[in-house]
C-alpha cells in the first residue's frame, strides 16, 4: 500500500516528459519573439506567459474543457487510443503548460543578448536562418536556455493544481508525489506524507545538482574548444 | 573546429541521459490490464482503506481507491476519469450519472448511512456535551465540509439549522473541500471543533458525540458500477461484497451504519 517508488517514478516521468515539450515550445516561441516589437508578437508573448498568473486550478480547469472526454479534441484523442485526461500523458501536458513561460522568458532574454552583428555576419556568408539559430544564437545563450529548463523541471516536478484536475488522483496511475502527500495529509497519515515529502525534497536537490554539474561540464568544453 | 570532449565530463553527461530516458520510457510501455479503480467520497477512506486487503483476497486482483467529494469524483466520470465505480455519500449524483448514460442503473445500491458527529481536538481543553456548547466563545472555529456540495457538510448544516444554532454559529464556520479535509483541520487543532463523518472522527481518534438522526435528512452512501466499464464483472462482485456481513461488520466498525439487505 504505502508504496513511495511509484510517485517518485511517475513524478520524475512527467516532470522530465513536461520540461522536453516546454523546451521545444518555449525555445521555438522565444527564438520567434526575441527583439521582436511589433505589436502581434507582444499579443503572442503575453498568452504564452499566461500560466504564470492564472492560478493551476484555472488552467486545470481549461484544460480540461479543451481535452476532456467531452471536448472534440478529446474524443479524436480518445479514438486513437490516446486519451489525455485522467492519464500520465495528461498530467505531464498540464505540467509543460505551467512550464513553458518559465523556458520561454529565460530563452528569450538570453537570445536577445546575443549581438545581432553576429546574425547579419552569418547572414552575409549565406547562412540559413534555421542555420543561423542553431550554430550562433543558441551556442552563445545556452546557459539562458538551460537555466529555463531547470526551473521548468522544477515548476513541473512541484506541479499540484492543475494535474489534480486534469489527471486525478488515482493511485498508482496518476497519484504523483505533491498529489500522494496531499493524500497522506487528508489521510490523516503523517508518516506518509513526511516519507514523500522528504523523497520529494531529495528527488529534487539530487536532480537540479545534476543539472548543475551538466552545465559545468558542458562550459567545461565551450572553454576548451 | 572542434576538439574532442574531456572524457569525464562526457561520461557524467551520458550517465545523466541515460537515467533519464530510462526514467521516461520505463513505464511507456504497451497498456497493461487496469486494476479495478473505485471512485469512492472521501468518509469512505478509512472503511475501504481497512476493507483493502479482505477485498483484494476476494477479487483476486489488486484494487485502487481514489478518494475524494462526491461532486468532485462525479464531475471527473463526466470528464472521463477511468474509474469502474462510483460510491457516493449520497444518492442525487450517482442517479444523476445513471440519468446521464454513465453508470449502469441495474447495479445502484444503498450500502450504509452515514453517521453525523461532532467532534473535537484530543488535545483540546474545551469538552462538548451538546451542540448548544458550540455557543460557549471558548469555541472558536467550526469545520465542516462545504454543505454546497459534499453531502456531510448539507447533513451538517441541517443539523446547525434544526438546532437554530446556524445563524449564530455561521461566522465561525471553516468550508473545507471534502470531510477528510474537515477532519484534518480539527485533528491538526486550526479547528476547535468539526461536524464530520463519524468514519473520518474515528478513523482520526478524535473524540466526539453522535448528532442524532432527526437533526439530518438520512445520508445514503450509494454506490454503482460503470455502464460497459472494463471490469465490470470485478465491479459487479465488488458491489455484492459491499452487501455480506463481512463487509457490513467492517463498516459498522469504521463508523458507518450498513444497509441491511
Amino acid at each position: 500500500m504505502a508504496d513511495l517508488w511509484h510517485p517518485l517514478l511517475l513524478s520524475l516521468r512527467i516532470a522530465g516528459v513536461a520540461t522536453g515539450l516546454a523546451l521545444l515550445l518555449g525555445v521555438g516561441l522565444a527564438a520567434l519573439l526575441a527583439g521582436r516589437r511589433h505589436p502581434l508578437a507582444g499579443l503572442v508573448d503575453t498568452a504564452a506567459n499566461l500560466p504564470l498568473v492564472l492560478p493551476p486550478t484555472v488552467l486545470g480547469y481549461f484544460l480540461l474543457t479543451a481535452l476532456g472526454a467531452r471536448s472534440p479534441l478529446g474524443v479524436w484523442l480518445d479514438s486513437l487510443g490516446l486519451p489525455l485526461v485522467f492519464t500520465w500523458r495528461g498530467a505531464a501536458v498540464a505540467a509543460a503548460v505551467v512550464a513553458t513561460p518559465l523556458v520561454l522568458q529565460a530563452s528569450k532574454a538570453a537570445f536577445e543578448t546575443v549581438d545581432p552583428d553576429l546574425r547579419d555576419m552569418a547572414r552575409t556568408l549565406g547562412r540559413s536562418e534555421l542555420a543561423i539559430f542553431l550554430q550562433v544564437t543558441l551556442p552563445l545563450a545556452w546557459r539562458g536556455v538551460l537555466a529555463g529548463a531547470t526551473l521548468a523541471f522544477a515548476r513541473a516536478l512541484g506541479e499540484f493544481g492543475a494535474t489534480l484536475m486534469v489527471a486525478g488522483n488515482i493511485p498508482g496511475r496518476t497519484q504523483t508525489l505533491p498529489i500522494a502527500i496531499y493524500d497522506a495529509v487528508q489521510a490523516g497519515d503523517q508518516a506518509r506524507a513526511n516519507q514523500l515529502a522528504l523523497a520529494l525534497t531529495l528527488a529534487a536537490v539530487i536532480l537540479l545538482l545534476a543539472i548543475r554539474m551538466m552545465g559545468r561540464s558542458l562550459a567545461g568544453e565551450k572553454k576548451g574548444s | 573546429m572542434r576538439l574532442t570532449r574531456p572524457p569525464r565530463r562526457q561520461q557524467s553527461v551520458e550517465v545523466f541521459a541515460c537515467l533519464l530516458t530510462a526514467v521516461l520510457l520505463g513505464g511507456c510501455a504497451g497498456p497493461a490490464p487496469q486494476p479495478l479503480t473505485i471512485a469512492a467520497a472521501a468518509s469512505l477512506a478509512p472503511v475501504f482503506d481497512g476493507l483493502a486487503a479482505e477485498l483484494e483476497g476476494q477479487l483476486g486482483g489488486p484494487v485502487t481507491f481514489s478518494y475524494g467529494s462526491t461532486a468532485n469524483l462525479a464531475e471527473q466520470i463526466r470528464n472521463g476519469a477511468p474509474f469502474d465505480i462510483l460510491a457516493a455519500a449520497d444518492a442525487e449524483h450517482v442517479d444523476q450519472l445513471i440519468a446521464e448514460g454513465l453508470l449502469e442503473a441495474g447495479s445502484r445500491s444503498v450500502f450504509a448511512h452515514g453517521r453525523l458527529v461532532l467532534a473535537w481536538p484530543a488535545d483540546s481543553t474545551i469538552e462538548l456535551r451538546s451542540l448548544e456548547d458550540l455557543l460557549d466563545p471558548a469555541v472558536g472555529y467550526l469545520a465542516l465540509a462545504n454543505p454546497e456540495f459534499a453531502p456531510y457538510g448539507r447533513a451538517a448544516r441541517q443539523a446547525l439549522e434544526r438546532s437554530s444554532l446556524w445563524t449564530e454559529l455561521e461566522p465561525r464556520l471553516i468550508y473545507a473541500e471534502s470531510i477528510r479535509d474537515a477532519g484534518q483541520l480539527v485533528a491538526s487543532g486550526n479547528a476547535d471543533a468539526g461536524l464530520l463523518a463519524a468514519s473520518t472522527a474515528l478513523s482520526l481518534g478524535l473524540p466526539s458525540l453522535e448528532v442524532p438522526a432527526q437533526f439530518f435528512d438520512p445520508i445514503e452512501h450509494v454506490a454503482a458500477a460503470r455502464r460497459q466499464g472494463e471490469n465490470q464483472e470485478a465491479a459487479l462482485e465488488f458491489l455484492d461484497f459491499l452487501h455480506t456481513a463481512q463487509a457490513a461488520a467492517a463498516m459498522e466498525s469504521f463508523g458507518l451504519s450498513p444497509s441491511d439487505g
